[in-house]
């Protein structure tokens, strides 16, 4: 009689103990899948985004870093070993680029001062901006200008990947101020397995540059204004072109401070969602001087 | 009921062990998820620690630099060489001490900034040239010390003239001396040079002198690093060699030129960028010491009895008009008078007077005493600054 009643007892469940049963089970189970994956996913997007932020932020201060350093030249001033093998006297000015702005080879404009080129390789000129930016400086501090201090960023020629220049080759004729030289090196700084560069500009339009000789009390440019503010300027006012309002036997000293605003776009290969932007803008300590004939 | 029967039963009819088992797998596959997530965030918060760090370091760098620079502007001198490289060490004032707790040894200097990061600066000598050059390294530090950043640049001083006047009477006009005047160059042959006449008057107290050639110092002397007697040259009845009259190239200059060839800028970048005192009133400026004044006045007028400038710290002065001399003045410096000097009073400078217009003092005196030595004290007062193509920050 105990084991029937006992039997009778484990009747097991009825449908709609267990319905209830299993919906709970389900619903907990649910929840828990839920979080389970909403972790997962924001962790994948987590881990791509500082991924992606890391490998762009690495990029950005390489390229600040490297692009400040523009036009430095060792100014070796006078070589006292080694006096004028004719005059037997030393040069005291001597290839001394602090005197002589003229002397530096590492800021000459048209050869080895800093330029931004579009993708075509064309100069974009003193405020322009474009993919490439190409600039020179004296890397082994010996005042020489070697083939390796020709530096230089671009986007590639496919437009997915940022390089820098490690050296050109002169001999073979190339020169410091070309984006697409025919033997010069070029070395890829992104992961391209990862990270497809979507964007990379230079501009230049912060720059500015200073007519020494003004305020000079002279109209230059004839527009009515004695030393207007466009005279000073000499990116509004090119002093070459008002030559002769200058005094004949002096050269214009005109003085650039050029600021570059990088602009960096990037991607993931594999989730194009994410995606970052990244601007910085550099001045370039070594000044451009020149002196207009 | 038995107690077996009752486990049984309760483990039989527990079929949410499975939900927990389930659960329990997910949850701690969570948590190493989400451990794994955090030790990437974390990485990730190290770098961006350690560029803040990196900037705050290279700006630190920067900042050294430019308190150099900026303490240089406030003055500086050469000294013996100290370092033994067989350059003068150039020594900045006391405000190199840049966080004023009075020590500054070798001309090295460290400070604390603000956000708690320091720098540390040491100026080392570059050349010996008239335009003087001296090396900054600045080494910044981040507040925690982790990051250090070194910046290099050479700083140039451009002096407030270009070069040193080499007599001590130079006028664009001519001379008219009315009453007695002395005109001494102990270091050289030359006295007054004018691009016109000059009329030394008819006072017999009237004289220039020249370095003694019997002098034992002599030619040495004319450099001005080792002193000599002086002989009379001119006086009110003989012109001597040493006065050069009637000079075209002078005569042929306007105004602006004269001014320009003299101080290689024209007088309003001159005076809107290079003068410490812009004044109307120079006697107000009595007992000033080593300044570039300016005086925006057509008709400066010295009634009373001033002295401006010391031999350690001359000044110089630029009248943007004509100089009337009433009472007795004492320049130890540079005068540099774009009119003419007229007037009763005297006029005594210790180094150079200059004149765009007309020298003609009335009934006054002049004496001058060429000294190349405060002339060139005067490049105390140059403008330093950071020179073009130096800067760099690796090694």
């Amino acid at each position: 009689m105990s084991r029937l009643n006992s039997r009778a007892f484990q009747r097991g469940l009825t449908l709609i103990e267990l319905m209830i049963g299993m919906a709970i089970g389900l619903i907990v189970v649910g929840m828990v899948l839920s979080v389970y994956l909403t972790t997962l996913r924001t962790s994948g997007d987590t881990i791509k985004s500082s991924r992606l932020n890391q490998e762009i932020a690495a990029i950005m201060n390489i390229m600040v870093n490297d692009i400040r350093r523009a036009g430095y030249a060792l100014a070796s001033g006078p070589d006292w070993d080694n006096p004028d093998p004719v005059t037997g006297l030393i040069d005291p000015d001597d290839y001394d680029n602090l005197l002589e702005p003229s002397t530096n080879p590492f800021n000459q404009l048209g050869s080895t001062a800093l330029e931004v080129h579009n993708a075509a390789d064309d100069d974009q000129g003193s405020q322009g901006s474009g993919s490439c930016i190409v600039y020179a400086y004296d890397a082994n501090i010996d005042g020489d200008l070697d083939d390796n201090e020709s530096f230089g960023f671009r986007l590639n020629a496919t437009g997915d990947a940022i390089q820098m220049r490690q050296s050109i080759d002169s001999a073979a004729g190339d020169v410091s101020n070309s984006c697409d030289n025919a033997n010069d090196t070029w070395a890829t700084l992104n992961d391209e397995e990862s990270v497809t560069i979507t964007g990379l500009t230079f501009a230049l339009l912060d720059s500015s540059c200073i007519n020494t000789l003004e305020p000079d009390e002279v109209d230059n440019d004839g527009a009515g204004g004695v030393d207007d503010w466009g005279e000073r300027d000499c990116y509004t006012i090119d002093p070459a072109d008002y030559r002769a309002t200058y005094p004949a036997d002096e050269s214009i000293p005109v003085v650039e401070v050029r600021n570059v605003l990088i602009t960096l776009n990037a991607q993931l290969i594999d989730d194009t969602d994410v995606s970052i932007t990244l601007q910085q803008h550099v001045t370039i300590r070594n000044n451009l001087v020149r002196l207009i004939p | 009921m038995s107690i077996k029967n009752m486990n049984s039963a309760k483990f039989h009819s527990q079929r949410g062990v499975a939900s927990l088992l389930i659960s329990l797998v997910v949850l701690v596959t969570i948590t190493f998820v989400t451990l794994y997530t955090s030790r990437t965030v974390l990485m990730e918060q190290k770098i961006s620690t350690n560029d803040y760090r990196g900037r705050m370091a290279f700006e630190a760098a920067e900042t050294g630099i430019e308190a150099a620079i900026a303490a240089t502007a406030e003055g500086w001198t050469r000294t013996a060489d100290n370092d033994g490289d067989d350059i003068p060490d150039l020594v900045t004032s006391s405000v190199f001490d840049a966080d004023k707790d009075g020590t500054v040894a070798n001309n090295v200097d460290t400070f604390v900034l603000t956000n708690g990061s320091s720098v540390t600066v040491t100026l080392t000598d570059a050349s010996t040239n008239d335009l003087v050059q001296t090396n900054i390294t600045a080494v910044g530090s981040s507040d925690d010390n982790a990051a250090q950043r070194t910046i290099f640049q050479t700083l140039v001083i451009v002096p407030p003239i270009p070069n040193v006047p080499d007599t001590p009477l130079l006028t664009r006009g001519g001379v008219v001396i009315g009453g007695s005047a002395t005109v001494t160059n102990p270091e050289g042959n030359s006295t007054i040079w004018s691009g016109g006449d000059v009329n030394v008057g008819s006072n017999a107290a009237t004289s220039t002198q020249i370095a003694d050639p019997t002098d034992a110092n002599y030619p040495d002397c004319l450099g001005g690093s080792v002193i000599c007697g002086t002989i009379p040259s001119s006086s009110s009845s003989v012109v001597g060699l040493d006065v050069i009259e009637n000079d075209n190239s002078l005569d042929n200059l306007n105004s602006a030129a004269f001014f320009e060839n003299f101080f290689g800028t024209t007088p309003k970048i001159y005076k809107e960028s290079r003068t410490d005192i812009i004044t109307t009133d120079l006697e107000a400026q009595d007992g000033v010491l080593g300044k570039i004044i300016w005086v925006d006045n057509a008709n400066v007028t010295m009634n009373g009895n001033n002295t401006f400038g010391s031999v350690d710290e001359p000044v110089i002065i630029i009248v943007d008009g004509n100089y009337s001399a009433g009472g007795n003045n004492t320049i130890i410096g540079l005068l540099f008078v774009m009119g003419s000097i007229t007037g009763t009073g005297s006029v005594d400078a210790i180094g150079s007077v200059v004149v765009g217009g007309v020298n003609s003092g009335g009934g006054g005196s002049l004496d001058i005493v060429y000294n190349s030595k405060v002339l060139e004290s005067t490049f105390k007062k140059g403008r330093p600054a950071g020179g073009g193509g130096s800067w760099r920050d690796f090694n």
